[in-house]
């Protein structure tokens, strides 16, 4: 009886375990469409709108939710209360506080930090090109995230169960 | 230190900040502005004169030895006077100045980038000039019983040549009629009587005034006419025929104007030829020239010579 007990727990945590690790990848794609959202909402902002940055970054933070908004919150915080910083430092100190529930990888990161380098310096055309490529890189950061998580997602609630069910059989 | 002055160190990057924070101890109430040019020394100038900011923020007369701006200095500033939101502030740098916290109005100059004869924006900045706001409530004292008598606010051109106080004069003015309950509106096309910062007046213009700014005055007079039912409109400097056409419509519908106009003498006035026509049965009451009795920031006194049609 223990040992049925103690066989099913493992199979369940090594389950579990292989949901965790395919999780990151749907939260990966979530927050990249979260993301390119708010670009959206931000082409809005400057072109139909012209309000400053701190606003719309405010209303982005209020409008995604967990990492996302965490991150646009900071920046937010950081441009109003100091108005000569260094966007491209804020935005790579935003992504760096957030980085445990961002579950970006190292080339999502720096399509936004490469966003931030010209960020809020140029006029209504020139941000809007530069959020139509960060836009752009986004979408096909989502679509090869997509593809990702397709074939990881099966392979690590697989290798979790898997996993689990040779642990079960090494242990009786 | 001057609560309203210390705005401007949240413009200014951290280097510049400790300096000017000590400089602006030193110079008080007597900074009038701060000039900040590319590969060029940092200067004030005060009531007193010009000085070159050094390292250490004191001030000196020479500008030997002075802090030398860097081009990431003048973007520093440029991107923060801006809120970090350039293309948001596009149509104040087409006029050539952005309003900062604190009603100071910082002048852009550099190359300009040029559309339809019309400058459109700058591609590169050379100079930032922040004109230090500066409000003197109670320098209408002198006039303000001439213009507003019991029942009647008297149609009224204040008259002084330039730098003669005219627009510290007028804002009092407008403070002064309208926290007495006279529906108010001014039109402001260089946003140096009420500076306008995020939709809030930065200076004391009274409770029951409304302001357009930066629209052309002729715009703006007709905009306030028809929109605001104003008691008294208010304006700085007619000086098109097209400002004066745009007052001249206002006399006889029951709104009383105050304006301003450069000049030395009622007499000079009154022979402009863009302001003859104001004059009359139904224009301007009464010209009053201003005299600047005292020097001195705070402490400034203006004497009057009325002249009544």
């Amino acid at each position: 009886m223990i040992k049925l007990i103690t066989g099913a727990v493992v199979l369940a945590g090594c389950a579990a375990l292989g949901m965790f690790f395919a999780s990151g990848f749907r939260r990966r794609v979530q927050q990249l469409v979260e993301l390119e959202n708010v670009f959206a909402q931000l082409e809005f902002d400057i072109d139909y709108l012209s309000i400053p940055l701190d606003e719309s970054f405010e209303k982005a933070a209020k409008n995604s939710c967990g990492a996302i908004s965490e991150m646009f919150l900071y920046i937010t915080d950081r441009l109003r209360k100091n108005r000569c910083c260094d966007m491209q430092m804020v935005w790579k100190r935003a992504i760096d506080r957030s980085k445990d529930d961002l579950f970006l990888s190292d080339d999502d990161k720096r399509i936004l930090t490469d966003f931030s380098k010209t960020l809020g310096s140029g006029n209504k055309e020139k941000e809007k090109n530069n959020i139509k490529m960060t836009l752009m890189r986004l979408k096909l950061a989502e679509d090869e995230a997509r593809t990702a998580a397709e074939c990881n997602v099966k392979m690590y609630r697989g290798l979790g169960i898997l996993t689990g069910v040779f642990i079960v059989i090494v242990l009786i | 230190m001057n609560m309203r002055i210390a705005e401007i160190l949240g413009y200014v990057p951290d280097n510049l900040r400790v300096m000017l924070r000590k400089t602006f101890e030193l110079t008080g109430d007597t900074l009038q502005e701060i000039r900040i040019r590319c590969g060029l020394p940092l200067i004030v100038n005060t009531s007193h004169g010009s000085f070159a900011v050094l390292p250490n923020g004191e001030i000196s007369p020479a500008v030997g030895g002075a802090y030398i701006i860097k081009s990431s200095d003048l973007k520093r500033v440029f991107q923060a006077i801006c809120e970090n939101s350039v293309y948001a502030y596009a149509e104040d740098i087409k006029q050539g100045f952005v309003t900062i916290r604190g009603g100071h109005r910082v002048g852009i100059t550099g190359r300009a980038s040029v559309c339809s004869g019309r400058v459109e924006s700058f591609r590169e900045i050379s100079s930032l000039n922040i004109r230090v706001a500066r409000e003197v409530v109670g320098a209408a004292n002198n006039i303000v019983d001439s213009i507003i008598t019991p029942g009647k606010v008297k149609n009224t051109l204040l008259v002084a040549p330039p730098m003669g106080g005219k627009t510290t004069v007028l804002r009092d003015l407008a403070r002064q009629i309208s926290d007495q309950g006279i529906k108010t509106s001014i039109a402001d096309d260089r946003g140096e009587l009420a500076c306008i910062y995020k939709g809030i007046p930065q200076n004391n213009v009274g409770v029951q005034t409304d302001v357009i700014e930066n629209a052309s005055k002729a715009e703006a007079v007709i905009m306030l006419l028809r929109s605001m039912s104003p008691q008294v409109i208010i304006t700085d400097e007619i000086s098109t025929a097209k400002d004066a056409e745009s007052i001249s419509q206002c006399f006889g519908t029951g709104v009383t104007v105050v304006a301003t106009t450069h000049g030395d003498n009622a007499e000079d006035v009154r022979a402009r030829p863009i302001l003859k026509d104001l004059f009359g049965s139904m224009g301007f009451e009464q010209i009053i020239v201003l005299r600047k009795e005292g020097v001195g920031l705070n402490t400034e006194i203006f004497g009057t010579v009325s002249e009544v049609n």
